[in-house]
């Protein structure tokens, strides 16, 4: 069709860099700009991004025409080459790449738009424009990145922006301690991310771009061969994405980072960065894959996380607290997806999910907006008659996420929690794969049992026994897919509720705030209302290119990833027999319908009596429930203040005494204690100095005599 | 003419050194650190006209003529710094320079 | 002599620069204005040097003859690489200082004559190729430094840091040229070429001087590159110092420091390695390195004034400098005659000058009118009234951290990887002691940062010193730190040309020739 030869290729850095320059320009100029300028260069720069992606996603879908594994690979320059290691700034625009990009350019276009009406009379635009423009180059980077240096690159960078976005407002000290506790908890897991990467570097042949380590990790002449070692890379790229990907233990940071601006929120803690986590597993599908175990612990950590932030979505009072705890879970969900195996269903839902999510978080700003900065949904109620075009979006975005048909969340759940009892890893293939490691073993035990001379039938049987062993370990993993179906089978029940709970808390029944608000309240402006309708357009549709097998065998979505998953599907196999998928189905859609229903007959028919009975009657666990658990509580205790509630129980007084002081405080009082203490010794007296010298001389010479 | 042994020379030297460092060490008044301090140097000086003299090289002296111009120029520093720290705190002892610490 | 002067050509930029300052100044109106012009025309001296720098890199190469006034000085890949850091780290002082010096009432013509003499010093330091020259370059560039730390004559800080410094300074001096005596004593020259030649063949009884050589050599350059335990000039002087110089100390000295400390090791003492003298000078430096990085990290910790911090910080950087030494090839024994040293350190050394004359160019637009304000609590809300500064100070200390994908992380990173390749990773548990003190930086570092953006304003509105070529200095180093940081390869290409270019091609060849082979050294201790 094109007269001209264009390869897409080249639009990739443009793609990245765009964001980059409108940061730039709001950052340093914005200030002399007038406020229509900084929303025209923040929006337009992302619009733009939005469009050439849609060229690549384009040119991609005819490039695949001719090459089932097309890509777009565009290599800047060497970045470092020193011996065997090589970074190089390159950019690559696979299927999977291409999903990610139009959900960042896409729903980051739409929350620019929507800033422009939530953030109107904030002095700081062109800050908060700039950093959220660098947020959008920084994730452009991360889901670009040829390689894993580039991704973390990102990782960071994201990591930064959305630290400068929850302390925005940084007059506030508590929102300011909220983008530390963000900053902080991340480090903690992209320390993991770092020592994988470098085992990486060691391991697999000096470099981390996604084609080599995909080359290298299918031929097992060339990887490491021991799976211990994969395991270990595994689980601590798993560190790295619980942090960015808010999984237990490190989810605690999420719901604080609400104290952000609500499009941030929209944006960074629920449709974008949060799943990079998600995306980097998938992206590395290939490793993983090779890991039941490890997939395992990855499987039941998203099990866990979403049952756990869901049960505490159930009591909530404050409307971004709710969207925070079911951000949470539904990532469990997608962490479950990702390490039962199911790479493509769990981008999938992450797809699905950043359209109402991000609905449901815009039309929540526009709430708080029209409220006067009132977040507390006991405070509010029949919103209906102010905001029809908020109620229905939202509405829509909760059946979505509710998981009712055919909405967009329905596809996705429903295909997650039918692949995690459907798939199974294939046992023999990953033992031919790590069968040079099983030699070797083999080799060692008959070694050391039988002499130096080693007996060839000996080794055999060692090796037999060996392999027969793994393959049992990891069959004996398939009991934990159950245990996952179960507790995600549980925290979609919840979800159904709690998002139920939250819509008619909000928008039926009676006002129960003060009147001069109710008077004030209006309805989302346009750029808003425009936004929230087309994620509510897309929250329907979203999920019918993934359409499950049971509708003609054809998943346009899962086809389309075919070629970035192959590797990961190929060692993760199992399919269901349509009647059991249509039964699981059915589930799904019972199950959802009964969150719903006791939704409505607890919040739904005005206000009940119910609700608070059930509160009393189980104070301790609703209690438990408001509280998160104590979590927050737990780690500010055992991580923060020491001994500031020593009591109930020896084991309490030896975990502060021992893992507080010793363990966590106890380094930084000491490192502080030895400054203070080495600061002592500058006296100001130069001869005290002088004397320093001489004991370096006498140093020196203990050493070199 | 006896020769000195090169030995004698460098124990002479090396004693020199030492005293001037102890000077530098001990003594309060500034002048009198900076006078150790030329002691210091001058023992570097004798050494290598001590090593020159009995390996009849040519190369030490010429950097004991260096030393001493280089000690000239830091005396001139000395004596100025000196001077402004005289002009902004009548003192020349050291121990009264404790502003700057922690 | 056309062509030595050919060779010395950046040195000489710098020298002429030094005296036409000096000569001119009393001829030119005295009001600040006309003064603060030399800053200006120190950066385009400056830049010629580095200019002529280049130029000599791109001609020379192995074939020329890079030796210069009978092997007192050389135009080798390393001596041109450091010398056109140093007038680097010079052109960005020169642009900084005019504007705090006008504030702090002491614009004088002499301070950028002193700057330039410093420079030419620190310039003839690392094109050494003898221990005179390097003596002499030593004493011009401390000799201007102790002035220049003492310049604010009306300020007692400026005055006793100045005064501490000289006298810290002199008895290194001292001790350098003592240990100076013995290398001659026991070599009958002052080229390295000849004592490296002497060292490797040892006469009997010369063990002993050998030792005191080396040891004395050592206390006087840990001195000059702040080492612990010979660190406590440091901080006073830092502090003390007008804070352009603060940065010319932490940036210049520093290069030039490191710079003859490499020549010291790898061009001098080379050899020693090979004599029946084992002295462990690599773990020495490996041990010291550690504890300085630590005790300098420890004690940067707990300070309040930032310009203090940096000082400390400085301690730091000398400590992985020192552990970066250590990291040579090809097969990583120091001492070793073929040795040559990576280019961890000189390329370490780019990134943490530009991005310490960036910190200080920054922390110098804090206070107007003669008061200096450089505690954490000062810089609240320069992110937000004087936003490029607040930025250049940020990106400064958080390439000082480390952080990818800045030039301090490259720089850290290298190092990392050239001090592991060493012997197999005999330095493993230094590297882990390494990155464990880089994570406690990073908590310092970062506090300034949160102090420049996140901490609310007071009620006061602090004025910023703003001034065009303050702008320039900064946005220079600014520039410098992105596009090194996003292009570091050629940067790390071309410090590796300049460590294997430690000893000039003709030397080495001189060297190839005379040392016994390394399989007979009992024979050659025979001799």
């Amino acid at each position: 069709m094109t007269a001209f030869s264009f390869s897409p290729s080249a639009l990739l850095p443009i793609i990245v860099l765009l964001p980059l320059l409108g940061g730039i320009l709001n950052g340093l100029f914005g200030k002399r700009f007038s406020r229509q300028t900084v929303y025209a260069i923040g929006s337009t720069t992302v619009l733009a991004s939005f469009l050439l992606s849609v060229m690549v996603f384009q040119g991609l879908r005819g490039a695949m025409v001719t090459d089932p594994n097309a890509a777009f690979r565009f290599e800047a320059y060497h970045w470092i080459v020193a011996g065997n290691y090589s970074f190089d700034f390159a950019f690559l625009a696979d299927q999977l790449s291409a999903v990610m990009l139009r959900v960042v350019t896409g729903v980051g276009f739409l929350v620019h738009l929507s800033t422009t009406s939530y953030m109107d009379d904030d002095p700081g635009i062109a800050r908060y424009f700039a950093y959220l423009n660098l947020f959008v180059f920084s994730m452009l980077m991360l889901v670009l990145g040829k390689n894993l240096a580039m991704l973390f690159i990102g990782w960071e960078g994201v990591g930064a922006c959305s630290y400068l976005l929850i302390g925005f407002w940084f007059k506030d000290m508590d929102k300011a301690e909220a983008g530390q506790k963000a900053f902080v908890v991340n480090r903690i897991g992209d320390i993991g991310f770092v020592v994988a990467i470098f085992l990486l570097l060691a391991y697999a042949g000096g470099s981390v771009d996604f084609d080599s380590l995909r080359a290298h990790f299918s031929d097992s002449a060339r990887a490491i061969d021991h799976a211990p070692t994969i395991t270990l890379i595994c689980l601590l790229l798993f560190v790295g994405a619980c942090g960015k990907s808010a999984q237990i233990p490190l989810y605690v940071w999420l719901p604080d980072a609400m104290a952000g601006p609500t499009p941030v929120s929209a944006l960074i803690h629920a449709a974008t960065m949060v799943t990079a986590g998600v995306y980097m597993i998938a992206r590395m599908n290939f490793l993983f894959a090779l890991s039941p175990h490890a997939m395992t612990v990855v499987m039941m950590v998203g099990a866990l996380t979403a049952i756990f932030a869901a049960s505490i979505g159930l009591v909530q009072n404050d409307i971004k607290k709710v969207l925070a705890y079911s951000t949470v879970s539904q990532l469990g969900f997608m962490v479950i997806a990702v390490g039962a195996g199911a790479f493509a269903a769990g981008i999938f839902h992450l797809f699905t999910h950043a359209f109402f999510k991000a609905c449901l978080f815009l039309g929540a700003g526009a709430v708080i907006h029209g409220l006067h900065h009132e977040q507390d949904i006991r405070k509010m109620g029949g919103l209906k008659k102010k905001m029809p075009l908020v109620n229905a979006t939202f509405l829509i975005s909760c059946i979505a996420i509710a998981g009712l048909p055919p909405l967009a969340g329905f596809f996705s759940k429903d295909a997650i929690l039918a692949e995690t009892v459907a798939l199974k890893p294939d046992a023999e293939k990953l033992a031919a794969y790590y069968e040079g490691g099983f030699k070797r073993q083999a080799f060692a035990e008959a070694g050391a049992a039988g002499g130096e001379a080693a007996d060839m039938a000996k080794v055999a049987a060692a090796e037999q026994g060996i392999k027969k062993h793994y393959i049992e370990s990891v069959e004996h993993l398939g009991i934990w897919r159950k245990v996952a179906f179960a507790l995600g089978l549980c925290a979609a029940l919840m979800t159904a509720f709690y998002m139920f709970r939250l819509y008619f808390l909000t928008f039926t029944g009676e006002y129960r705030g003060d009147h001069h608000t109710w008077d004030h309240a209006h309805d989302a402006p346009w750029p808003m209302g425009s936004a929230l309708a087309i994620l509510a357009a897309l929250s329907v549709v979203g999920g019918w290119v993934g359409m499950p097998f049971a509708h003609g065998h054809y998943n346009f979505f899962y086809h389309w990833l075919e070629p970035v998953l192959a590797r990961g599907k190929e060692l993760v196999e199992g399919e269901l027999a349509p009647s059991v998928e249509y039964g699981l189905m059915g589930l799904s859609v019972l199950v959802a319908s009964i969150g719903v229903f006791i939704a409505w007959q607890l919040y739904g028919r005005g206000v009940s009596e119910v609700p608070a009975r059930i509160a009393t009657t189980f104070r301790p666990v609703y209690n438990a429930l408001l509280n998160k658990y104590y979590v927050d509580e737990f780690y500010h205790a055992v991580v923060i203040t020491p001994l500031r509630a020593v009591s109930r129980a020896l084991f309490q007084v030896v975990d502060r005494v021992l893992v507080d002081l010793a363990m966590v405080r106890g380094p930084g009082y000491a490192l502080v204690g030895l400054s203070h203490l080495g600061r002592l010794a500058q006296t100001g007296e130069v001869q005290a100095y002088l004397i320093g010298t001489v004991v370096g001389v006498a140093a020196l010479a203990w050493y070199l005599i | 003419m006896t020769a000195i042994p090169l030995g004698h020379i460098l124990t002479l030297a090396a004693l020199l050194f030492s005293l001037g460092l102890v000077g530098v060490l001990t003594r309060r008044n500034v002048l009198i650190m900076l006078m150790s301090v030329e002691v210091m140097l001058n023992a570097v000086n004798l050494t290598l006209v001590g090593f020159s003299r009995y390996n009849a090289w040519t190369e030490g002296h010429v950097l004991a003529f260096f030393i001493i111009a280089v000690a000239a120029a830091e005396a001139a520093v000395g004596l100025a710094l000196v001077l402004s720290v005289f002009r902004l705190k009548q003192t020349t002892y050291i121990d009264d320079l404790r502003l700057l610490k922690r | 002599m056309l062509h030595d002067l050919a060779l010395t050509s950046p040195l000489l930029i710098l020298l002429f620069a030094a005296l036409f300052t000096l000569v001119v100044d009393p001829f030119l109106p005295s009001t600040t204005e006309a003064r603060s012009f030399w800053g200006r025309f120190g950066a385009g001296t400056s830049a010629m040097a580095i200019l002529a720098c280049a130029m000599l890199w791109k001609h020379g190469g192995n074939e020329m003859h890079t030796v210069a006034f009978g092997y007192h000085l050389s135009a080798s890949p390393m001596s041109l690489f450091f010398t056109a850091l140093v007038a680097m780290s010079a052109m960005l002082t020169h642009l900084s200082s005019p504007k705090y010096l006008v504030e702090q009432g002491s614009s004088y013509g002499e301070y950028y004559a002193l700057l330039h003499f410093a420079t030419f010093g620190m310039a003839v330091m690392v094109s050494s190729e003898s221990l005179l020259s390097l003596f002499i370059g030593l004493e011009i560039m401390s000799m201007s430094i102790y002035v220049l730390v003492a310049f604010k004559r009306t300020s007692a800080a400026s005055v006793e840091a100045g005064m501490k410094y000289f006298i810290m300074g002199s008895v290194a001096s001292a001790f350098l040229l003592y240990g100076m005596a013995f290398l001659f004593g026991m070599s009958g020259g002052t080229s390295f070429i000849e004592i490296q030649r002497a060292l490797a063949m040892p006469k009997p009884g010369q063990g002993g001087w050998l030792h005191l050589a080396v040891l004395m050599t050592m206390a006087a350059f840990l001195f000059k590159v702040a080492a612990v335990p010979f660190h406590m000039w440091t901080p006073d002087a830092y502090e003390g110092a007008p804070t352009p110089i603060t940065g010319f100390m932490s940036s210049g000295v520093k290069v030039a420091a490191f710079g003859a400390f490499l020549k010291i090791l790898y061009a001098a003492l080379a050899g020693v390695g090979m004599s029946e003298l084992h002295l462990p000078m690599a773990t020495m430096l490996a041990t010291f390195g550690v504890v300085t990085m630590t005790v300098g990290n420890l004690l940067a910790l707990t300070q309040k004034s930032v310009k203090r911090m940096l000082a400390y910080s400085a301690i730091a950087h000398a400590g992985y400098l020192l552990l970066g030494c250590v990291a040579s090839v090809p097969d990583g024994t120091l001492g070793a005659p073929y040795a040559v040293p990576t280019g961890a350190v000189p390329f370490y050394l780019v990134g943490y000058a530009v991005a310490s004359l960036a910190a200080f160019a920054a922390l110098s637009t804090v206070g107007s009118g003669g008061e200096e304000l450089t505690g954490e609590a000062q810089l609240v809300g320069m992110g937000r009234r004087y936003p490029f500064a607040g930025a250049v100070l940020g990106l400064a200390m958080i390439s000082l951290a480390g952080v990818p994908p800045t030039l301090g992380f490259f720089g850290k990173l290298q190092l990392l990887r050239d001090v592991l390749a060493v012997e197999n990773g005999k330095y493993l548990p230094h590297v882990i002691i390494l990155v464990l003190n880089s994570l406690v930086s990073a908590y310092y570092y970062l506090r300034v940062t949160v102090f420049v953006y996140m901490r609310p304003e007071g009620r006061t509105e602090r004025e910023y010193v703003r001034e065009p070529s303050l702008t320039w200095a900064m946005g220079i180093a600014m520039a410098a730190l992105l596009i090194i940081g996003m292009l570091p390869y050629r940067a790390m290409t071309m410090a590796q040309t300049a460590g294997a270019g430690v000893r000039t091609a003709v030397a080495s060849r001189h060297v190839a020739h005379e040392l016994p082979a390394k399989a007979e050294p009992a024979a050659a201790a025979q001799k």
